[in-house]
């Protein structure tokens, strides 16, 4: 089976742990990451049959992430993951909003996300299967925390916004999870910024860092969505 | 020796103004308090201050919103919805009638009216009749909206450094039954129009300044440490109910708020006039600051105010370390005559009933 990787900078973590060994526990699928820092890799350009690079620099950054392709054919994979391009998040106080005011608010966290302008040209293209998965949440201190209804929140999205492109939303494991809305800290120290064949390769972000997940954590990402994956297919 | 023979050149118009180009007419405002970057400042008042609170997030300062839109909701949205218009979501309060209004409801002196309007199945707020676009689904989510409403405009009040406040109209529409004021004409944006019931009213001098009074007795009572900066919207009426032309309307409306507004400065230590009716609609600049027709302030001219507004802080006080110079400012001057989009104007509907009736 052959998943195709589209997404920005948290794709690093999935790639890192799949060639870190990972890939050895599902001899079955091979992966191929078209990856860029930021939120540009969804400008992607479609063409017949190939969703092409928007411009010189994302061609060199799929070129890298990929191993050499500098474009991605959709005829090649059987499917594909759609990774971050898709800040999620929940507000933190206890202002009350209108049904009105939750359902425009619902409608722009999905349609307002790079993945989901990515998932509109690659349904232009084909009808194969299609998983989106959400930036991790922020790592925060678990202390004071309010509960956010997280399953709750992505299955009105799942219903309303990815069941009419037939397109799958992949949760973050539980066990990654705090209260719904961040990441256990653990996860987020000794990240590293995607490689895409710069200086910055091969470090790490700063302590402060919250944004972006370990080798770890996409270990535990892959190992939840690989099974249900393969069954699915 | 005369007192004029000491004077400094602001005084007099020949150097203040006539000998400079408009857009050298300088320290129009001596600002009576600091304003930092860290100090909240919530913002309320007619159309034209919505320009005040995005101006002021803008160059690094902390425009207080107590009542803030859903995670991930679009610009566009936070618009229709009212949110990031003002400190908290109350739409426009034209008049300081309203504002005493809101501050009396806010703080529990008088109970918020039942009054509530249906339209096809959807429910409108009398008080806030835009707030929703297409109303709410129920009576209950009306009436949860207004509490949390009245709730962040009371944080807005309580936790605000300063408060801003543009005053717009004098003309305003009440209900002589119960009282209360509302902000639009029964009839226009929603709800249907008992001229049993609805009465005009155009308030003189004395009770626009009765109800500013009584509305900064309440904030300062409620926040001592409180300052307040009021303004005067430059934006002519859309349309009067007086019976006189628009254009003598708009003056006279626009003449009280500003006499009251100098007087309250004048007369109280903790308020400060900010002169943006001035920069708008002095003959000095001409009425180059308007849109073609004559009313909208074009967005180079909200530029031009709030660029004003800032050096005279700065040349009063100098800039803090922490504050970001102008030039790092958000919004970038707009061509000129370009419209500003931004603005959430209930009023301005009025312009519809222009050829006698709905269009």
């Amino acid at each position: 089976m052959k998943l195709c990787i589209i997404g920005n900078s948290h794709v690093g973590a999935l790639r890192t742990a799949w060639t870190s060994g990972l890939s050895d526990d599902f001899p079955g699928i091979t992966i191929t990451c078209f990856a860029q820092r930021g939120q540009g890799i969804a400008e992607m350009v479609v063409a017949e049959g190939r969703l092409l690079p928007a411009n010189p620099y994302m061609k060199r950054t799929v070129e890298f992430t990929s191993g050499g392709l500098s474009e991605v054919v959709v005829a090649e994979y059987d499917a594909f993951l759609l990774y971050g391009l898709h800040e999620h998040g929940q507000e933190t106080g206890d202002t009350w909003y209108s049904s009105a005011v939750r359902a425009a608010a619902l409608k722009d966290k999905v349609t307002g996300q790079g993945s989901h302008a990515l998932l509109g040209k690659l349904r232009g293209l084909t009808d194969k299967p299609v998983w989106v998965a959400h930036d991790p949440l922020p790592a925060l201190d678990p202390s004071g925390l309010v509960a956010a209804d997280y399953d709750a929140e992505l299955a009105e999205m799942q219903r309303l916004y990815y069941d009419p492109l037939q397109a799958r939303l992949v949760p973050q494991p539980a066990e990654t999870m705090v209260a719904g809305r961040a990441t256990k800290l653990a996860f987020s120290k000794d990240s590293q910024p995607l490689a895409v064949g710069d200086d910055r390769d091969g470090r790490h972000h700063g302590a402060d860092e919250i944004q972006h997940m370990n080798t770890a954590y996409g270990a535990i990402w892959l190992r939840a969505f690989l099974p249900g994956l393969a069954a699915q297919l | 020796m005369n007192p004029y023979e000491n004077l400094p050149p602001k005084a007099f118009w020949r150097r203040a103004v006539a000998e400079n180009s408009m857009y050298d007419v300088s320290g129009l405002w001596n600002p009576k308090f600091k304003l930092s970057p860290k100090m909240p400042v919530s913002t309320y008042g007619s159309c034209f201050a919505q320009h005040i609170g995005r101006a002021l997030q803008a160059r690094g300062f902390n425009w207080l919103r107590t009542e803030t839109a859903p995670f991930g909701m679009s610009d566009a949205n936070r618009l229709a919805y009212n949110y990031d218009v003002f400190s908290s979501r109350t739409g426009n309060i034209y008049t300081t009638s309203l504002l005493l209004q809101w501050l009396q409801w806010a703080f529990g002196i008088k109970p918020v009216p039942e009054e509530i309007w249906e339209k096809s199945g959807r429910f409108y707020d009398p008080f806030r009749p835009r707030v929703e676009p297409d109303g709410f689904a129920s009576v209950e989510e009306l009436r949860a909206s207004q509490q949390q409403t009245l709730k962040s405009f009371r944080e807005s009040v309580t936790q605000a450094d300063v408060f801003v406040f543009t005053l717009g109209l004098t003309e305003r529409w009440l209900n002589s039954e119960k009282g209360y004021e509302y902000p639009m004409c029964p009839g226009t944006v929603a709800g249907e129009f008992d001229e049993a019931v609805h009465q005009f009213d155009n308030m003189i001098f004395s009770e626009v300044q009765k109800n500013l009074y009584a509305a900064l007795k309440i904030m300062r009572e409620q926040n001592e440490k409180l300052r307040v900066i009021l303004t005067v919207s430059p934006v002519p009426l859309t349309a009067t109910n007086s019976g006189k032309h628009v254009l003598v309307a708009t003056m006279q409306s626009k003449s009280v708020l500003r006499a009251v507004a100098g007087q309250t400065a004048d007369s109280r230590w903790y308020v400060d006039y900010f002169p943006s009716y001035e920069i708008i609609n002095s003959p000095v600049f001409r009425g180059n600051f308007f849109e073609p027709n004559q009313r909208n302030v074009a967005k180079h001219g909200v530029n031009f105010v709030m660029d004003s507004f800032f050096r005279d802080l700065n040349a009063r006080f100098g800039r803090k370390e922490d504050a970001p110079a102008p030039a790092a400012a958000k919004p970038a001057a707009a061509p000129a005559g370009k419209k500003s989009k931004d603005e959430v104007c209930e009023e301005e509907l009025l312009e519809a009933f222009a050829a006698g009736g709905r269009k």
